[in-house]
């Protein structure tokens, strides 16, 4: 509760707000148009790669819990990633050091496969808890990618400095490799090694972008107003202080907040 | 359909039990408090007592309340901000009695003195913040008094002698035993395996007209009153805090409680409940993967047998953690976790060295014209870090106009404009982002992977 005030407050209610009302003008039926993000696309291009060999595919949804923002974006990619993968028979391979993961990625993979009429495709032993580390984990990964000879890997989620453990080996192995992390740290080295990289707030509308639901494609565009508003309230803060007195800018402290 | 109703109700009321406890009570805005600390006073209140007897009616309890305080905290309010000037000199009060003279750039938190404020006007406050360009000073004239309260409650147990219920002495130095009420003497730590002082350790107190009395103290210490704070450490950390524990010079935030907090053990426990049963299925799944690997015999099967082996003995091994009772169990708990385990993982951490540097040659190709930007920027960056970055521009440093041409400069002024201002713009998409995930969970709007099937 670092700032908790006031002035945050309206802000949070405001936002919440916004995306709210789009999502429920988008599902009343409002056309809503976004952007196109180049790492999501490539995922049908990956998974066509892997079909193509075909080799399996590697799946991993980061390091983090499943509380995390992050985890949760990447278990809605896991999904559109499945069911892919059972639209064109390409077996996917899961793998995590978090425990809580597996019986939700299972669900996940079971669901997608279901709903493209393949059960028969889901095997509880892809779905892998390979070790209680992550570190032993990305060792194990290396290990998996030249065993199983997988094409394509993913890696969305929460990371933290094993990033590149996790995709160096499959860089030399000559996989195809789309990451996505909203650990801004870890951005350069998923950059320096795979071939496409979904960053930060991208990571977040993933599910949005691939499902291409009302619901989800309201509340992106709720995101944008929200960005809009705050880009103005930086402008204004920025002229008071280039252009306005100490007492202007203090006055604005009080009433923005945010600014300090 | 009513599983899918089910989730998304539970999903609703957790998240409305986060939002009430941790966001509410320091949100609002006409009973929510911000300052520092300027004084707490505490004074007594009437105690009380309770007692009665567990379901057997043999043990007798006897709660009494030992401390019972109220304490008022004097909190600074309002904020003057003070222009963090070059060689501007303030009155700060010393650890000595009286004023000595500062420059403004030496003022810590929680500092008391004089200070300028923009207009060039005496201003007496406690710092609450310095950064590169202010500093603000909570003004003593804007003070207002928190009253909050706690209590101490003693629970002592009385337990006839000839009474055959066991406990457990724990006496430092002696080994666990379970023993009858009449070997207990004063002095004696024990734990209990029955209510109602199930897995707490008491003190035996007395042993007298027939009864072992056994006291736990200090046992509860309860948050009483409507009131909850939130202390911001050095760290710039926030935790909440215990009423008893304010004092004097800490920068906290008071409001208004949603007695929420005291579900927080239950909560937790809840969740390490749906851990450890988690943990049963990542292990299921070790040993389905590895179990079919051995039956099918399918290459390197081998290494499923090592990996039961491994988790027997580490099961074994883990027995002897903070064992210092038995020899053994903590030796092979040494071998197996510091002495091969943490190597082995430190091994591991190496091999990044020899990613970092494939992973960097491969960026630093110049194949286009931001990866010639990033290239030249990384390099400057690099070298602005190094002495051999500040020996080569040193000279430069001589001559009046060309001095922001170092090479640790120009690192400086990359990492803390540019590199800084993308980072920030990063952070507020994220945020944003974050909000509509939570929301979506929240509410049960999320679609894709479990909210838009018929369970």
């Amino acid at each position: 509760m670092e700032h908790a005030n006031w002035q945050i407050f309206t802000l949070i209610v405001a936002m919440s707000f916004l995306i709210l009302y789009k999502i429920f003008s988008a599902r009343a039926g409002k056309k809503i148009y976004i952007r196109r993000i180049a790492g999501l696309n490539e995922i049908d291009e990956a998974v066509g790669r892997a079909t193509e060999m075909g080799r399996p595919m590697l799946f991993h949804p980061g390091v983090d819990t499943i509380t995390t923002i992050g985890t949760l974006a990447a278990l809605g990619v896991l999904g559109h990633v499945a069911r892919l993968g059972a639209r064109m028979s390409t077996r996917l391979i899961v793998i995590t050091h978090i425990p809580l993961i597996v019986p939700i990625a299972e669900d996940v993979v079971k669901q997608s496969y279901t709903s493209e009429g393949r059960p028969e495709m889901f095997d509880a032993e892809d779905i892998r808890f390979l070790a209680a580390g992550s570190d032993q984990v990305a060792l194990a990964a290396a290990n998996l990618m030249a065993k199983e000879q997988t094409a394509s890997h993913f890696f969305f989620g929460e990371y933290d400095y094993t990033s590149l453990l996790y995709t160096e080996p499959g860089q030399h192995h000559g996989a195809i490799q789309i990451a996505g992390t909203n650990q801004y740290y870890q951005i350069p080295f998923f950059i320096a090694s795979c071939d496409y990289t979904v960053i930060g707030e991208e990571l977040l509308a993933a599910s949005a972008y691939l499902t291409r639901e009302a619901t989800m494609l309201g509340s992106l565009i709720g995101q944008d107003y929200g960005k809009i508003i705050i880009l103005a309230l930086m402008l204004v803060g920025t002229l008071a202080v280039t252009l306005g007195t100490q007492g202007v800018r203090i006055a604005l402290e009080k009433v923005i907040g945010v600014y300090k | 359909m009513w599983k899918k109703r089910l989730i998304a109700t539970v999903t609703f009321i957790a998240g409305l039990y986060f939002f009430l406890e941790y966001v509410v009570p320091p949100m609002v805005p006409a009973r929510t408090r911000q300052g520092v600390i300027q004084s707490v006073r505490s004074a007594p209140m009437p105690k009380v007592a309770k007692r009665w007897s567990d379901k057997s009616g043999v043990v007798e309890v006897e709660e009494r309340t030992v401390v019972r305080q109220r304490i008022d905290a004097r909190l600074v309010t309002r904020t003057v901000t003070v222009p963090n000037r070059p060689g501007q000199v303030v009155r700060r009060e010393g650890e000595q009695a009286g004023l000595e003279e500062v420059r403004l750039k030496d003022v810590r938190a929680a500092d008391r003195g004089f200070f300028l404020s923009g207009r060039e006007r005496r201003t007496r406050g406690v710092v609450l913040e310095v950064t590169r360009d202010r500093v603000d000073v909570g003004v003593l004239g804007g003070v207002s008094t928190i009253r909050m309260a706690y209590q101490r409650i003693e629970t002592t147990l009385s337990i006839p002698i000839a009474s055959e219920r066991e406990v457990t002495r724990t006496t430092k130095g002696d080994t666990p035993e379970r023993v009858t009420p009449d070997k207990l003497k004063p002095g004696d730590t024990v734990t209990f395996k029955w209510r109602p002082q199930k897995g707490k350790t008491g003190t035996v107190s007395k042993v007298e007209g027939g009864k072992v009395l056994v006291s736990f103290f200090p046992t509860v210490i309860v948050p009483y009153g409507r009131l909850v704070a939130f202390r911001t450490r050095s760290t710039g950390a926030v935790e909440s805090a215990a009423a008893e524990s304010l004092e004097a010079g800490e920068l906290v935030r008071i409001g208004p409680t949603t007695y929420l907090s005291r579900m927080l053990a239950s909560v937790n426990n809840f969740l390490t409940v749906l851990g450890a049963m988690a943990w049963g299925m990542g292990l299921f799944s070790l040993w389905l993967v590895h179990s079919m690997n051995i039956r099918r015999r399918r290459p390197e099967w081998y290494l499923g047998v090592i990996v039961f082996v491994a988790i027997g003995f580490g099961a074994v091994a883990g027995y002897g953690f903070g064992n210092e009772e038995v020899l053994w169990a903590r030796n092979l708990n040494d071998v197996v976790f510091e002495h091969m385990l943490l190597p082995m993982g430190s091994t591991v951490f190496s091999l990044l060295a020899f990613y970092m540097a494939s992973a960097a040659y491969r960026s630093f190709k110049a194949k286009s014209s931001e990866a010639i930007l990033m290239m030249v920027s990384a390099l400057i960056i690099m070298l602005g870090q190094i002495p051999v970055g500040m020996w080569l521009t040193e000279w430069l440093g001589h001559y009046k106009y060309v001095d922001a041409l170092q090479l640790p400069k120009i690192s400086q002024w990359i990492l803390y404009g540019p590199s800084s201002a993308a980072v920030k713009g990063m952070w507020f998409g994220m945020m944003l982002g974050a909000i509509a995930v939570g929301l979506r969970f929240w509410l049960s709007l999320e679609r894709g992977a479990f909210f838009d099937r018929e369970m």
